[in-house]
Protein backbone atom coordinates (compact mmCIF):
# COMPACT_ATOMS: atom_id res chain seq x y z
CA UNK A 1 0.00 0.00 0.00
CA UNK A 2 1.33 3.30 -1.11
CA UNK A 3 -0.05 6.41 0.74
CA UNK A 4 0.50 9.70 -1.48
CA UNK A 5 0.09 12.75 0.73
CA UNK A 6 -1.85 16.15 0.04
CA UNK A 7 -0.92 18.42 2.29
CA UNK A 8 -3.76 21.04 1.65
CA UNK A 9 -3.98 24.29 2.97
CA UNK A 10 -3.02 27.35 4.54
CA UNK A 11 -6.84 27.14 5.84
CA UNK A 12 -8.61 29.95 6.50
CA UNK A 13 -8.17 31.58 9.94
CA UNK A 14 -4.05 30.24 10.19
CA UNK A 15 -1.23 32.46 9.70
CA UNK A 16 -0.58 31.79 6.38
CA UNK A 17 -3.96 31.77 4.84
CA UNK A 18 -3.72 33.53 1.83
CA UNK A 19 -7.47 34.56 0.90
CA UNK A 20 -7.82 31.69 -1.91
CA UNK A 21 -9.37 28.84 0.06
CA UNK A 22 -11.46 27.86 -3.45
CA UNK A 23 -7.89 27.13 -5.00
CA UNK A 24 -6.54 25.41 -2.09
CA UNK A 25 -9.44 22.75 -2.47
CA UNK A 26 -8.76 22.55 -6.47
CA UNK A 27 -4.87 22.47 -6.29
CA UNK A 28 -5.36 19.30 -3.50
CA UNK A 29 -8.07 17.73 -5.61
CA UNK A 30 -5.52 17.59 -8.52
CA UNK A 31 -2.90 16.35 -6.64
CA UNK A 32 -5.05 13.65 -5.51
CA UNK A 33 -5.94 12.61 -9.27
CA UNK A 34 -2.17 13.06 -10.15
CA UNK A 35 -0.79 10.38 -7.64
CA UNK A 36 -3.84 8.23 -7.96
CA UNK A 37 -3.14 8.28 -11.93
CA UNK A 38 0.34 7.59 -11.22
CA UNK A 39 0.14 4.61 -9.22
CA UNK A 40 -0.57 5.20 -5.10
CA UNK A 41 -2.95 3.22 -3.78
CA UNK A 42 -3.85 5.20 -1.18
CA UNK A 43 -4.61 9.01 -0.55
CA UNK A 44 -3.76 10.90 2.63
CA UNK A 45 -4.71 14.65 3.18
CA UNK A 46 -3.61 16.97 5.55
CA UNK A 47 -3.62 20.06 6.82
CA UNK A 48 0.46 20.79 6.55
CA UNK A 49 0.61 24.19 5.53
CA UNK A 50 -1.51 25.54 9.19
CA UNK A 51 1.79 25.85 10.86
CA UNK A 52 2.03 26.46 14.19
CA UNK A 53 -0.31 24.06 14.39
CA UNK A 54 -2.92 23.99 17.04
CA UNK A 55 -3.15 21.04 19.94
CA UNK A 56 -5.60 18.09 19.95
CA UNK A 57 -8.42 20.59 19.55
CA UNK A 58 -8.84 22.82 15.88
CA UNK A 59 -11.58 25.33 15.31
CA UNK A 60 -14.92 24.94 13.27
CA UNK A 61 -13.07 26.16 10.59
CA UNK A 62 -10.81 23.84 10.02
CA UNK A 63 -13.22 20.90 10.74
CA UNK A 64 -15.22 22.31 8.11
CA UNK A 65 -12.40 23.09 5.33
CA UNK A 66 -11.01 19.49 6.06
CA UNK A 67 -14.90 18.04 5.18
CA UNK A 68 -14.81 20.40 2.12
CA UNK A 69 -11.86 19.30 0.91
CA UNK A 70 -12.23 15.91 1.32
CA UNK A 71 -15.30 15.56 0.30
CA UNK A 72 -14.02 17.40 -3.32
CA UNK A 73 -11.14 14.55 -3.33
CA UNK A 74 -13.73 11.34 -2.05
CA UNK A 75 -15.90 12.23 -5.78
CA UNK A 76 -12.43 12.35 -7.49
CA UNK A 77 -10.52 9.22 -6.65
CA UNK A 78 -11.84 5.84 -6.33
CA UNK A 79 -9.05 4.34 -4.23
CA UNK A 80 -9.23 4.50 0.19
CA UNK A 81 -8.58 7.86 1.41
CA UNK A 82 -7.19 8.81 4.82
CA UNK A 83 -7.19 11.88 6.81
CA UNK A 84 -5.11 13.94 9.48
CA UNK A 85 -5.58 16.95 11.38
CA UNK A 86 -3.00 18.43 13.18
CA UNK A 87 -1.72 18.33 15.33
CA UNK A 88 -3.67 15.22 17.11
CA UNK A 89 -6.51 16.82 16.48
CA UNK A 90 -8.18 12.67 16.26
CA UNK A 91 -11.63 13.00 16.98
CA UNK A 92 -12.47 16.30 14.47
CA UNK A 93 -10.32 13.94 12.18
CA UNK A 94 -12.83 10.97 12.65
CA UNK A 95 -15.82 13.94 12.00
CA UNK A 96 -14.25 14.67 8.84
CA UNK A 97 -13.78 11.15 7.99
CA UNK A 98 -16.98 10.11 8.16
CA UNK A 99 -18.57 12.94 6.53
CA UNK A 100 -16.75 12.50 3.35
CA UNK A 101 -16.38 8.85 3.40
CA UNK A 102 -13.10 8.49 4.01
CA UNK A 103 -11.65 4.78 5.08
CA UNK A 104 -8.85 6.00 7.33
CA UNK A 105 -7.21 8.64 9.94
CA UNK A 106 -3.86 8.80 10.99
CA UNK A 107 -3.72 9.28 14.34
CA UNK A 108 -0.84 11.17 16.83
CA UNK A 109 -0.54 10.65 20.37
CA UNK A 110 -3.18 7.31 20.45
CA UNK A 111 -0.93 5.44 22.93
CA UNK A 112 1.12 7.05 25.92
CA UNK A 113 2.36 10.37 25.95
CA UNK A 114 5.01 13.04 24.21
CA UNK A 115 6.73 15.95 23.93
CA UNK A 116 5.78 17.48 20.38
CA UNK A 117 6.71 20.44 19.13
CA UNK A 118 2.95 21.68 19.93
CA UNK A 119 3.20 20.64 23.79
CA UNK A 120 2.28 17.45 25.79
CA UNK A 121 0.13 15.28 23.64
CA UNK A 122 -1.48 12.50 25.56
CA UNK A 123 -2.76 9.28 24.74
CA UNK A 124 -6.65 9.23 22.83
CA UNK A 125 -7.28 5.69 22.31
CA UNK A 126 -9.95 5.63 25.01
CA UNK A 127 -12.03 8.32 24.29
CA UNK A 128 -11.55 8.34 20.43
CA UNK A 129 -13.05 4.88 20.14
CA UNK A 130 -15.52 5.86 22.37
CA UNK A 131 -15.88 8.34 19.88
CA UNK A 132 -16.11 6.77 17.05
CA UNK A 133 -18.37 4.10 17.81
CA UNK A 134 -20.81 7.27 19.16
CA UNK A 135 -20.46 8.25 15.27
CA UNK A 136 -21.83 4.79 13.86
CA UNK A 137 -17.83 5.21 12.32
CA UNK A 138 -16.15 1.83 13.05
CA UNK A 139 -15.64 1.11 9.72
CA UNK A 140 -13.53 3.90 9.81
CA UNK A 141 -9.64 2.56 10.26
CA UNK A 142 -6.97 4.26 12.52
CA UNK A 143 -3.36 4.28 11.62
CA UNK A 144 -1.57 5.39 14.54
CA UNK A 145 1.97 6.69 15.01
CA UNK A 146 4.42 5.52 17.86
CA UNK A 147 7.12 7.38 19.36
CA UNK A 148 6.59 9.74 16.54
CA UNK A 149 8.33 12.33 14.37
CA UNK A 150 8.90 16.24 15.83
CA UNK A 151 8.62 14.93 19.26
CA UNK A 152 10.63 14.75 22.44
CA UNK A 153 9.88 10.63 24.01
CA UNK A 154 12.20 11.04 27.06
CA UNK A 155 8.96 10.59 29.23
CA UNK A 156 8.91 7.10 28.00
CA UNK A 157 12.43 6.50 27.71
CA UNK A 158 11.76 3.18 29.65
CA UNK A 159 9.45 1.77 26.98
CA UNK A 160 10.53 0.85 23.69
CA UNK A 161 9.18 0.90 20.40
CA UNK A 162 8.04 -2.77 20.55
CA UNK A 163 6.17 -1.96 23.86
CA UNK A 164 4.41 1.14 22.40
CA UNK A 165 3.26 -0.63 19.17
CA UNK A 166 1.75 -3.76 21.26
CA UNK A 167 0.32 -0.72 23.50
CA UNK A 168 -1.35 0.09 20.27
CA UNK A 169 -2.44 -3.15 19.28
CA UNK A 170 -4.02 -3.74 22.50
CA UNK A 171 -5.65 -0.35 22.57
CA UNK A 172 -7.27 -1.19 19.04
CA UNK A 173 -5.01 0.66 16.73
CA UNK A 174 -5.46 -0.68 13.10
CA UNK A 175 -1.94 -0.47 11.79
CA UNK A 176 0.96 1.62 13.47
CA UNK A 177 3.79 4.11 11.79
CA UNK A 178 7.19 4.18 12.17
CA UNK A 179 9.05 7.12 11.40
CA UNK A 180 12.63 9.10 11.35
CA UNK A 181 13.06 12.44 13.57
CA UNK A 182 11.30 15.02 11.51
CA UNK A 183 9.48 14.89 7.84
CA UNK A 184 11.42 13.68 5.17
CA UNK A 185 13.74 11.67 7.76
CA UNK A 186 13.50 7.57 7.07
CA UNK A 187 12.62 5.19 10.23
CA UNK A 188 15.29 2.98 11.57
CA UNK A 189 15.67 -0.53 10.13
CA UNK A 190 15.97 -2.29 12.62
CA UNK A 191 13.23 -0.67 14.43
CA UNK A 192 10.94 -1.94 11.63
CA UNK A 193 12.29 -5.67 12.01
CA UNK A 194 11.50 -5.51 16.29
CA UNK A 195 7.77 -4.04 15.65
CA UNK A 196 7.31 -6.78 12.58
CA UNK A 197 8.36 -9.28 14.72
CA UNK A 198 6.07 -8.34 17.66
CA UNK A 199 2.49 -7.24 16.97
CA UNK A 200 0.43 -8.82 13.92
CA UNK A 201 -0.51 -5.03 12.87
CA UNK A 202 0.45 -3.80 9.89
CA UNK A 203 3.32 -1.90 9.77
CA UNK A 204 3.65 1.32 7.82
CA UNK A 205 6.09 3.68 7.19
CA UNK A 206 5.82 7.19 7.51
CA UNK A 207 8.45 9.14 6.57
CA UNK A 208 11.48 9.44 4.53
CA UNK A 209 10.85 7.24 1.77
CA UNK A 210 13.26 7.38 -1.32
CA UNK A 211 13.62 5.01 -3.91
CA UNK A 212 17.49 4.35 -2.88
CA UNK A 213 16.42 3.17 0.75
CA UNK A 214 12.99 1.49 -0.18
CA UNK A 215 14.91 -1.93 -0.46
CA UNK A 216 15.45 -1.61 3.30
CA UNK A 217 12.20 -1.31 4.47
CA UNK A 218 11.12 -4.47 1.85
CA UNK A 219 9.30 -5.85 5.73
CA UNK A 220 6.80 -3.31 6.02
CA UNK A 221 3.19 -3.58 5.06
CA UNK A 222 2.25 0.30 3.71
CA UNK A 223 4.58 3.38 3.26
CA UNK A 224 3.31 7.21 3.59
CA UNK A 225 5.01 9.24 1.24
CA UNK A 226 5.05 12.99 0.87
CA UNK A 227 8.16 15.04 0.70
CA UNK A 228 9.70 12.75 -1.71
CA UNK A 229 7.12 13.20 -4.11
CA UNK A 230 7.77 17.34 -4.57
CA UNK A 231 10.36 18.93 -6.15
CA UNK A 232 13.53 18.96 -4.85
CA UNK A 233 12.21 16.41 -2.22
CA UNK A 234 10.64 19.50 -0.01
CA UNK A 235 6.62 18.87 1.22
CA UNK A 236 6.32 22.80 0.36
CA UNK A 237 6.90 22.62 -3.60
CA UNK A 238 4.80 21.71 -6.38
CA UNK A 239 4.06 17.57 -6.85
CA UNK A 240 6.67 16.09 -9.01
CA UNK A 241 5.46 13.35 -11.46
CA UNK A 242 9.13 12.24 -12.37
CA UNK A 243 9.76 11.62 -8.52
CA UNK A 244 5.73 10.32 -7.80
CA UNK A 245 6.44 7.76 -10.85
CA UNK A 246 10.10 6.48 -9.13
CA UNK A 247 9.57 6.12 -5.43
CA UNK A 248 6.04 3.98 -6.82
CA UNK A 249 8.32 1.93 -9.10
CA UNK A 250 10.68 1.36 -6.13
CA UNK A 251 8.00 0.26 -3.89
CA UNK A 252 6.49 -1.48 -6.17
CA UNK A 253 9.35 -3.39 -7.29
CA UNK A 254 9.93 -4.45 -4.08
CA UNK B 1 -29.59 41.47 -1.21
CA UNK B 2 -28.47 37.91 -1.39
CA UNK B 3 -30.96 37.17 -5.02
CA UNK B 4 -31.87 39.08 -7.74
CA UNK B 5 -35.30 39.06 -7.01
CA UNK B 6 -36.07 41.78 -4.72
CA UNK B 7 -38.46 39.14 -2.09
CA UNK B 8 -36.83 35.90 -2.15
CA UNK B 9 -38.55 32.80 -0.82
CA UNK B 10 -35.68 30.92 1.10
CA UNK B 11 -36.51 27.45 0.92
CA UNK B 12 -35.61 25.60 4.15
CA UNK B 13 -33.61 22.11 4.29
CA UNK B 14 -34.28 20.36 7.39
CA UNK B 15 -31.84 18.33 7.77
CA UNK B 16 -32.21 15.32 9.65
CA UNK B 17 -30.82 13.79 12.85
CA UNK B 18 -27.20 13.87 12.23
CA UNK B 19 -24.05 11.56 13.33
CA UNK B 20 -23.54 11.97 17.39
CA UNK B 21 -27.10 13.10 17.72
CA UNK B 22 -29.97 10.99 19.63
CA UNK B 23 -32.38 10.50 16.53
CA UNK B 24 -29.60 9.76 13.69
CA UNK B 25 -30.69 6.64 12.50
CA UNK B 26 -27.34 4.75 11.07
CA UNK B 27 -27.66 5.54 7.56
CA UNK B 28 -25.54 9.24 6.56
CA UNK B 29 -25.37 8.64 3.01
CA UNK B 30 -29.77 8.55 3.09
CA UNK B 31 -29.66 11.70 4.76
CA UNK B 32 -27.38 13.09 2.31
CA UNK B 33 -30.10 11.62 -0.43
CA UNK B 34 -33.04 13.43 1.29
CA UNK B 35 -31.31 17.46 2.04
CA UNK B 36 -30.44 16.45 -2.19
CA UNK B 37 -33.95 15.84 -3.27
CA UNK B 38 -35.49 18.95 -1.08
CA UNK B 39 -33.30 21.20 -2.77
CA UNK B 40 -33.98 19.77 -5.73
CA UNK B 41 -37.59 20.10 -4.92
CA UNK B 42 -37.31 23.83 -4.43
CA UNK B 43 -35.07 24.25 -6.79
CA UNK B 44 -37.51 23.52 -9.52
CA UNK B 45 -40.20 24.73 -7.81
CA UNK B 46 -38.65 27.80 -7.98
CA UNK B 47 -37.66 29.24 -4.67
CA UNK B 48 -34.78 32.01 -5.27
CA UNK B 49 -32.33 30.53 -2.51
CA UNK B 50 -31.85 27.81 -0.15
CA UNK B 51 -31.27 27.36 3.83
CA UNK B 52 -29.88 24.68 6.20
CA UNK B 53 -30.46 24.01 9.20
CA UNK B 54 -29.35 20.88 11.56
CA UNK B 55 -33.20 20.58 12.84
CA UNK B 56 -33.17 16.78 13.41
CA UNK B 57 -30.27 17.14 16.08
CA UNK B 58 -32.68 17.56 18.66
CA UNK B 59 -32.41 18.57 21.60
CA UNK B 60 -29.60 21.18 20.31
CA UNK B 61 -26.69 22.45 22.23
CA UNK B 62 -27.14 25.80 23.64
CA UNK B 63 -24.32 27.30 22.14
CA UNK B 64 -20.72 25.26 20.49
CA UNK B 65 -22.01 22.29 18.32
CA UNK B 66 -19.64 19.52 18.38
CA UNK B 67 -16.72 18.39 15.36
CA UNK B 68 -19.02 15.76 13.90
CA UNK B 69 -21.94 18.18 13.17
CA UNK B 70 -19.49 20.86 11.63
CA UNK B 71 -18.16 17.97 9.34
CA UNK B 72 -21.42 16.97 8.21
CA UNK B 73 -23.29 19.92 7.70
CA UNK B 74 -20.18 20.70 5.60
CA UNK B 75 -20.38 17.87 3.41
CA UNK B 76 -24.25 19.13 3.05
CA UNK B 77 -23.77 22.66 2.45
CA UNK B 78 -20.99 21.95 0.15
CA UNK B 79 -23.05 19.37 -1.64
CA UNK B 80 -26.27 21.67 -2.43
CA UNK B 81 -24.36 24.70 -3.19
CA UNK B 82 -22.51 22.45 -6.21
CA UNK B 83 -25.15 21.04 -7.43
CA UNK B 84 -27.89 24.21 -7.21
CA UNK B 85 -26.19 27.27 -7.60
CA UNK B 86 -29.16 28.96 -5.74
CA UNK B 87 -28.00 31.40 -2.54
CA UNK B 88 -27.04 29.72 0.36
CA UNK B 89 -27.59 30.18 4.06
CA UNK B 90 -26.46 28.44 6.84
CA UNK B 91 -28.31 27.99 10.31
CA UNK B 92 -26.64 25.99 12.99
CA UNK B 93 -29.24 25.04 16.05
CA UNK B 94 -29.58 26.55 18.32
CA UNK B 95 -26.89 29.54 19.04
CA UNK B 96 -23.43 28.32 17.05
CA UNK B 97 -23.05 31.53 14.60
CA UNK B 98 -19.24 30.42 14.82
CA UNK B 99 -19.43 27.26 13.02
CA UNK B 100 -22.36 28.70 11.08
CA UNK B 101 -19.92 31.29 9.43
CA UNK B 102 -16.75 28.55 9.35
CA UNK B 103 -19.44 25.95 7.27
CA UNK B 104 -20.31 28.98 5.10
CA UNK B 105 -16.90 29.90 4.44
CA UNK B 106 -16.25 26.65 3.08
CA UNK B 107 -19.03 25.44 1.75
CA UNK B 108 -19.04 28.68 -0.37
CA UNK B 109 -22.36 29.86 0.78
CA UNK B 110 -24.10 33.20 1.30
CA UNK B 111 -25.48 33.86 4.70
CA UNK B 112 -26.14 33.02 8.35
CA UNK B 113 -28.40 32.92 10.54
CA UNK B 114 -27.87 33.53 14.15
CA UNK B 115 -31.03 33.03 16.36
CA UNK B 116 -29.86 35.49 19.11
CA UNK B 117 -27.18 37.50 17.88
CA UNK B 118 -27.39 40.11 21.26
CA UNK B 119 -28.51 40.32 24.16
CA UNK B 120 -29.60 37.04 26.63
CA UNK B 121 -32.70 35.36 26.15
CA UNK B 122 -34.80 32.23 28.20
CA UNK B 123 -34.72 29.45 25.87
CA UNK B 124 -35.88 26.01 25.82
CA UNK B 125 -31.92 25.19 25.87
CA UNK B 126 -31.89 27.34 29.04
CA UNK B 127 -30.66 30.96 28.88
CA UNK B 128 -28.75 31.49 25.71
CA UNK B 129 -26.15 35.00 25.20
CA UNK B 130 -26.08 36.97 22.01
CA UNK B 131 -21.87 36.38 20.53
CA UNK B 132 -21.98 38.89 18.27
CA UNK B 133 -18.37 39.91 19.83
CA UNK B 134 -17.23 36.59 19.02
CA UNK B 135 -19.23 36.29 15.51
CA UNK B 136 -17.83 39.47 13.72
CA UNK B 137 -14.28 39.03 14.87
CA UNK B 138 -14.01 35.22 13.81
CA UNK B 139 -16.04 36.44 10.41
CA UNK B 140 -13.28 38.89 9.71
CA UNK B 141 -10.81 36.29 11.09
CA UNK B 142 -11.46 33.62 8.29
CA UNK B 143 -11.77 36.13 5.41
CA UNK B 144 -15.57 35.91 5.27
CA UNK B 145 -16.90 39.50 5.67
CA UNK B 146 -18.81 39.03 2.54
CA UNK B 147 -20.97 36.57 3.76
CA UNK B 148 -24.12 37.92 5.68
CA UNK B 149 -25.18 37.76 8.58
CA UNK B 150 -29.05 37.80 9.76
CA UNK B 151 -30.03 38.07 12.93
CA UNK B 152 -33.51 37.17 14.60
CA UNK B 153 -35.51 39.56 16.56
CA UNK B 154 -36.64 38.22 19.62
CA UNK B 155 -36.64 34.53 18.22
CA UNK B 156 -39.30 32.12 18.83
CA UNK B 157 -39.18 29.19 21.03
CA UNK B 158 -37.73 32.12 23.14
CA UNK B 159 -38.83 34.81 25.71
CA UNK B 160 -36.91 37.77 27.44
CA UNK B 161 -35.24 37.81 30.43
CA UNK B 162 -36.34 41.16 31.01
CA UNK B 163 -38.61 43.24 28.33
CA UNK B 164 -37.19 46.05 26.62
CA UNK B 165 -38.24 47.91 23.67
CA UNK B 166 -38.30 46.70 20.41
CA UNK B 167 -36.63 50.09 19.17
CA UNK B 168 -33.53 48.96 21.06
CA UNK B 169 -33.53 45.48 20.24
CA UNK B 170 -33.44 46.19 16.88
CA UNK B 171 -31.18 49.17 17.45
CA UNK B 172 -28.59 46.71 19.13
CA UNK B 173 -28.88 43.87 16.87
CA UNK B 174 -27.97 45.85 13.80
CA UNK B 175 -25.85 49.08 15.13
CA UNK B 176 -24.20 48.03 18.31
CA UNK B 177 -23.68 43.89 17.12
CA UNK B 178 -23.24 44.17 13.09
CA UNK B 179 -26.01 42.40 11.41
CA UNK B 180 -26.86 42.91 7.98
CA UNK B 181 -30.13 41.99 8.17
CA UNK B 182 -32.95 41.31 10.63
CA UNK B 183 -35.63 38.18 10.75
CA UNK B 184 -38.85 38.34 12.22
CA UNK B 185 -40.43 34.92 13.51
CA UNK B 186 -43.47 33.67 15.24
CA UNK B 187 -43.94 31.83 18.29
CA UNK B 188 -42.50 28.13 16.91
CA UNK B 189 -41.80 26.86 13.94
CA UNK B 190 -44.85 27.05 11.10
CA UNK B 191 -46.13 29.67 13.49
CA UNK B 192 -47.17 32.64 11.80
CA UNK B 193 -45.59 36.24 12.85
CA UNK B 194 -47.36 38.94 14.49
CA UNK B 195 -48.42 41.58 11.84
CA UNK B 196 -48.06 44.52 14.19
CA UNK B 197 -44.31 43.76 15.20
CA UNK B 198 -43.55 42.82 11.75
CA UNK B 199 -44.68 46.43 10.61
CA UNK B 200 -42.68 47.83 13.66
CA UNK B 201 -39.49 46.22 12.75
CA UNK B 202 -39.53 47.20 9.68
CA UNK B 203 -40.31 50.41 10.01
CA UNK B 204 -37.41 50.89 12.20
CA UNK B 205 -34.65 48.50 10.40
CA UNK B 206 -35.98 50.48 6.83
CA UNK B 207 -32.58 50.56 5.68
CA UNK B 208 -31.95 46.31 6.04
CA UNK B 209 -33.65 43.98 4.83
CA UNK B 210 -36.47 42.05 7.17
CA UNK B 211 -37.18 38.26 6.78
CA UNK B 212 -39.65 36.47 8.13
CA UNK B 213 -38.78 33.60 9.48
CA UNK B 214 -41.76 31.10 10.61
CA UNK B 215 -45.61 30.65 9.66
CA UNK B 216 -45.27 32.14 5.69
CA UNK B 217 -48.04 30.63 3.66
CA UNK B 218 -50.19 30.47 0.65
CA UNK B 219 -52.73 31.89 2.44
CA UNK B 220 -51.14 34.74 4.62
CA UNK B 221 -47.76 35.73 1.74
CA UNK B 222 -50.08 38.75 0.07
CA UNK B 223 -50.80 40.18 3.70
CA UNK B 224 -47.28 39.93 4.62
CA UNK B 225 -44.97 40.78 1.58
CA UNK B 226 -45.61 44.37 1.61
CA UNK B 227 -43.87 45.06 5.13
CA UNK B 228 -41.16 42.21 4.42
CA UNK B 229 -38.10 41.18 2.31
CA UNK B 230 -37.80 38.15 1.77
CA UNK B 231 -39.77 34.89 3.24
CA UNK B 232 -38.02 31.79 4.68
CA UNK B 233 -40.07 29.10 4.02
CA UNK B 234 -40.01 25.35 5.57
CA UNK B 235 -43.18 23.59 7.34
CA UNK B 236 -46.03 25.12 5.15
CA UNK B 237 -44.38 23.21 2.23
CA UNK B 238 -44.84 19.64 3.54
CA UNK B 239 -47.66 17.72 5.19
CA UNK B 240 -45.47 17.45 8.50
CA UNK B 241 -42.28 18.39 9.51
CA UNK B 242 -40.04 14.68 9.31
CA UNK B 243 -41.89 14.87 5.39
CA UNK B 244 -40.15 15.75 2.07
CA UNK B 245 -41.02 18.77 0.43
CA UNK B 246 -43.72 19.12 -1.49
CA UNK B 247 -43.06 20.59 -5.15
CA UNK B 248 -46.96 21.77 -5.93
CA UNK B 249 -46.91 22.99 -2.30
CA UNK B 250 -43.49 25.21 -3.41
CA UNK B 251 -44.80 26.10 -6.73
CA UNK B 252 -48.08 27.46 -5.63
CA UNK B 253 -46.83 29.65 -3.00
CA UNK B 254 -44.19 30.79 -5.45
CA UNK B 255 -46.85 32.16 -8.29
CA UNK B 256 -48.78 33.41 -5.07
CA UNK B 257 -46.19 35.48 -4.04
CA UNK B 258 -45.09 36.27 -8.18
CA UNK B 259 -49.33 36.96 -8.89
CA UNK B 260 -49.07 39.74 -6.07
CA UNK B 261 -45.95 41.42 -7.18
CA UNK B 262 -47.77 41.79 -10.69
CA UNK B 263 -50.80 43.55 -9.15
Amino acid sequence: MIWGMVHVGPLPGTPHYDGKFEKSVEKAVTEAKLLESLGCSGILFENMHDVPYLKSEVGPEITAAMAVIGSEIRSEIKIPLGVQILAAANQAALSVAHAVGADWIRAEGFVFSHIADEGMIEACAGSLLRFRKELGANQIKIMADIKKKHSSHAITSDVDIVETAKAAEFFGADAVILTGASTGQKASVEELAKVKKAVSLPVLIGSGMTPQNASEFAQADGFIVGSFLKVGGDWRNALSPDAISQIVHSIQAL
Amino acid sequence: MISKNPKPIIGMLHAPALPGSPRYEGDWSSILSFVLKDAETLAKGGVDALIIENYGDLPFFPDKVPSETVAHMAVLARTVKKKFKLPLGINILRNDGVSALAIAKTAGADFVRVNILTGARLTDQGIIQGKAHEVMRFRKKIDANSIRVFADVAVKYSSAISERTLEAEVEETLHRSGADGLIVSGAGTGKPVDLERLKRVKKIASEVSVWIGSGVTVENIDELSPFSDGFIVGSSLKPSLEAPIDEKRVKKLVERLHRGRLV
